[in-house]
């Protein structure tokens, strides 16, 4: 489930598809969400690597945006404040807590990372941040800090939201795979759901209930990938992000698997194309799979 | 709780199951069942006239309760007793009515007769024999769950479930009595036995099911269910006869003697007539909705989490909950939107009924369109016929757009406001009642456990907000009429008894 959702991140074509028939749809959401984030963070990593691109970012930024600025083991929230001059020389100017201005020469901008707000209203504060050893076996310790402390929403997950809790938050998982290794931790580390604990502020998914559906707020988004846990969901919802790539995930033992499978056989009959996508995955002979793409 | 263990032991049961079928032989029902299936065949459809659907109707609901419950064919539960009273005189009846099948009939009513001293136990043995002796912890899964208690007291080691119950759990041994076409296709698409027997009469054909549900998926999900063994000769009564499709043995609604039946339970009833859709409940209920402009009803959805919600009555179907309640106004939510109302309730309604009527009024006698017409000029920008209609309907409170509103009174010559505010109390009103019944209702079902709904079908739920008679029925249907029927309002939601042997024959 966790390459199925790397790979979907990882196409091209945003108007994907892939569908898949499961015996149980326990962890195949919040798996496949754990791929999406993970590969979506590497397309397009938050932390910048390019200075003179990061550099032209911060130029146009507006003043008041929220930043974090690393520095070594801390990581200061922070307001940007502008590219200034002192003495003849350009600086880097912002804001941490206590209103204090802070000034730091141009080629240190990497350092100074969005967090993805358009403002923030919050108290700014300083933090020893550390990883959690989950999620930094599988991104690296930078990438980790980076993860947890900017907001984007790459994925969103429509389900049941008690379902999806208790997936993305209960057991350990291993990244070595060995229990011996204390580096465990829970999917949501990786999913950053926004409506589960720890994640509110920094979050790079949104579980949208399938019950009652997105808010104005989600509905105007643009995800990346949208993950339907459940036929129900994609029956109702799956009008609602049409330039999104979609994985649909259906529990073959609830009665809405067959109204699913007939919508998702109508979009298979309209296809556009078909997608190699699933070719470059192995899948277990107790799912079935297909992946199209649907017409704009 | 379900934990990452337990959901990849499902997946390698789809991966590992296998299946078998068991062919249970029995010449007493054997003989029974194929008689029943020649008069059938003789009389064609004739069988649904007056005089023979008293007499094939209680058969063919026999036969289907002796091919799904392993209990012993004289059995309380299956009430051969009962039928053979009801229905062999009125067989020995044919040498006046129908001579040319007196002698069939006549066979068929000695049949009955001896069927109901007959204390073998068919499919109970083949359960029995199929467990290899031991029924410790073997599920026993039934097509029919409304003799599952009786089945349950007969098979105290064994857990005895319907397929929606084996759904949510799993075992190393199953036994389905009846042939696979009988079940949902879940079972076989979504294994939950390790090992799942499939015991059933040898003279039923089965059909293999179809384990794939993705269109155009390179991998196909296994079906492991073992061919058909040859039947015993040793066993069955000789000579063999032909093999009957499984399928037809499943009960029909006979909706024309259902809507029949429906007019004379009911009564007259009052209120204008209103096209409305007849559904049939596996609690044996009848119930009548309202379909027109967009009517809604309420469903309770029993998936991952328990789920009630309000839905176009034009899209419920087989399987789905519906929420009914049992005694009393069927709106319920319009009688706890009173209760919520207190004393204002009274005066508020005098208002929305006083309206109503002067709108009701303008359009028989100026007709639709030219009400439309008006109102569009006063400034309506919904003014269509069948909204307009739905406004003058009772089970409407208001338009929802205060410009439509505001037409609408200048009209009929009410004051807009203050009629608005009124109508938007009793809007509110039925709001938070929608809220209340919804919560409190998953609130009982939660409490009173759902196994008991998923077994039988059905489950009356005391939901103590609600004043007055009734509970609120949560149950399956099982059939939805073809046609509409114009039905008095005051007959809508009221659920009403339907015979078995209209929707069991």
């Amino acid at each position: 489930m966790a390459r199925c959702g790397r790979q979907l991140a990882r196409a091209s074509s945003p108007s994907v598809t892939v569908g898949l028939s499961v015996p149980a749809r326990g962890y195949a959401a919040a798996f496949a969400a754990a791929g999406v984030t993970i590969e979506c963070d590497a397309l397009r990593p938050m932390a910048p690597d390019d200075l003179d691109l990061h550099l032209a970012t911060l130029r146009e930024t507006p003043p008041g945006t929220p930043i974090k600025y690393h520095a070594k083991d801390q990581i200061y929230d922070g307001r940007w404040l502008g590219i200034c001059e002192v003495d003849g020389i350009e600086m880097l100017t912002f804001e941490t807590k206590q209103k204090v201005t802070r000034r730091l020469p141009l080629h240190m901008a990497l350092s100074i990372r969005l967090t993805g707000e358009t403002a923030s209203t919050g108290m700014l504060r300083a933090k020893k941040l550390t990883a959690s050893p989950l999620l930094r076996a599988m991104i690296g310790e930078s990438r980790a800090l980076t993860f947890m402390t900017t907001a984007r929403a790459d994925c969103l997950i429509v389900g049941t939201l008690n379902l999806l809790k208790e997936d993305l938050t209960s057991g350990t998982l291993f990244a070595s795979g060995d229990p011996v290794d204390a580096s465990g931790g829970t999917l949501q580390e990786i999913v950053r759901a926004r409506e589960l604990l720890g994640a509110k502020r920094y979050y790079r998914s949104i579980i949208v209930p399938s019950a009652s559906g997105p808010g104005t707020d989600v509905r105007e988004m643009q995800p990346h990938v949208v993950v339907f846990d459940g036929g129900r969901a994609y029956v109702r919802w799956r009008h609602v992000w049409p330039r999104a790539r979609q994985l649909v995930i259906i529990d073959r033992s609830l009665p809405s698997a067959e109204e699913a499978a007939d919508e998702l056989s109508m979009a298979f009959a309209e296809r556009k194309a078909d997608s190699a996508l699933l070719g470059k995955l192995k899948l277990p002979p107790a799912i079935e799979a297909v992946s199209f793409e649907r017409h704009a | 709780m379900t934990s990452l263990g337990s959901v990849s032991e499902l997946y390698d049961i789809a991966e590992t199951w296998e299946g078998d079928r068991f062919l249970v032989e029995h010449p007493v029902v054997e003989q029974f069942s194929a008689a029943v299936g020649a008069l059938l065949a003789a009389l064609g459809e004739d069988q649904h006239e007056d005089f023979w659907a008293g007499i094939t109707r209680p058969l063919k609901r026999l036969r289907w309760l002796l091919a799904t419950t392993p209990l012993p064919v004289n059995h309380p539960a299956h009430d051969v007793r009962g039928v053979a009273g009801v229905v062999a005189p009125r067989l020995r009846q044919c040498r006046h009515t129908a001579p040319a099948l007196a002698e069939q009939a006549e066979g068929l009513a000695d049949i009955l007769e001896h069927l109901w001293a007959c204390g073998d136990d068919p499919l109970g043995d083949a359960v029995r024999e199929a467990a290899d002796g031991s029924l410790t912890g073997v599920v026993l899964l039934l097509a029919d769950g409304r003799l599952a208690d009786s089945v349950a007291a007969a098979f105290g080691e064994s857990r005895v479930l319907t397929a929606p119950q084996l759904l949510r759990t799993r075992t190393p041994r199953a036994i389905a009595i009846g042939p696979s076409s009988w079940f949902p296709p879940a079972i076989v698409r979504a294994p939950r036995a390790e090992y799942l027997t499939f015991a059933y009469f040898g003279w039923l054909r089965d059909r293999d099911p179809e384990p794939g549900l993705l269109v155009g998926s390179p991998t196909t999900v296994r079906s492991a269910i073992a061919k058909p063994p040859a039947r015993s000769t040793s066993r069955a009564r000789l000579p063999l006869a032909p093999e009957v499709d499984a399928s037809e043995w499943v009960p029909r609604i006979e909706w024309g003697a259902v809507t029949r039946a429906a007019r004379r339970t009911v009564g007259a009833g009052h209120g204008e007539p209103v096209p409305a859709q007849l559904f049939i409940l596996v609690s044996g209920d009848g119930v009548y909705l309202d379909v027109k402009d967009g009517a809604q009803a309420y469903i309770a959805e029993l998936e991952d989490e328990i789920n009630v919600r309000q839905v176009p009555v034009s899209s419920l179907s087989e399987g789905t909950f519906l929420i009914v309640r049992t005694e009393g106004e069927g709106d319920y939510i319009r009688e706890l939107a009173d209760s919520l109302l207190g004393n204002r309730a009274a005066d508020l309604r005098a208002v929305q009924a006083r309206w109503k009527e002067k709108l009701a009024t303008e359009l028989e006698e100026r007709g639709a369109r030219a009400v439309c017409r008006r109102l569009t000029r006063l400034g309506a920008p919904r003014a269509r016929e069948d909204n307009v209609r739905r406004w003058a309907s009772p089970d409407s409170i208001r338009p929802n757009d205060p410009r439509d509103f505001a037409a609408i009174c200048e009209m009929i010559g009410e004051p807009a406001d203050e009629l608005w505010q009124a109508m938007s109390t009793i809007f509110v009103a039925h709001l938070q009642a929608g809220n209340e019944v919804r919560k409190l209702l998953v609130e009982e079902i939660r409490k009173a456990d759902s196994a008991a709904l998923l077994q039988r079908g059905w489950y009356d739920y005391d939901v103590e907000s609600i004043e007055g008679e009734g509970a609120l029925r949560v149950a399956r249907i099982v059939g939805r009429a073809p046609d509409l029927a114009d039905v008095p309002r005051s007959r809508l939601r009221k659920p009403f008894r339907v015979s078995e042997d209209l929707w069991l024959g």
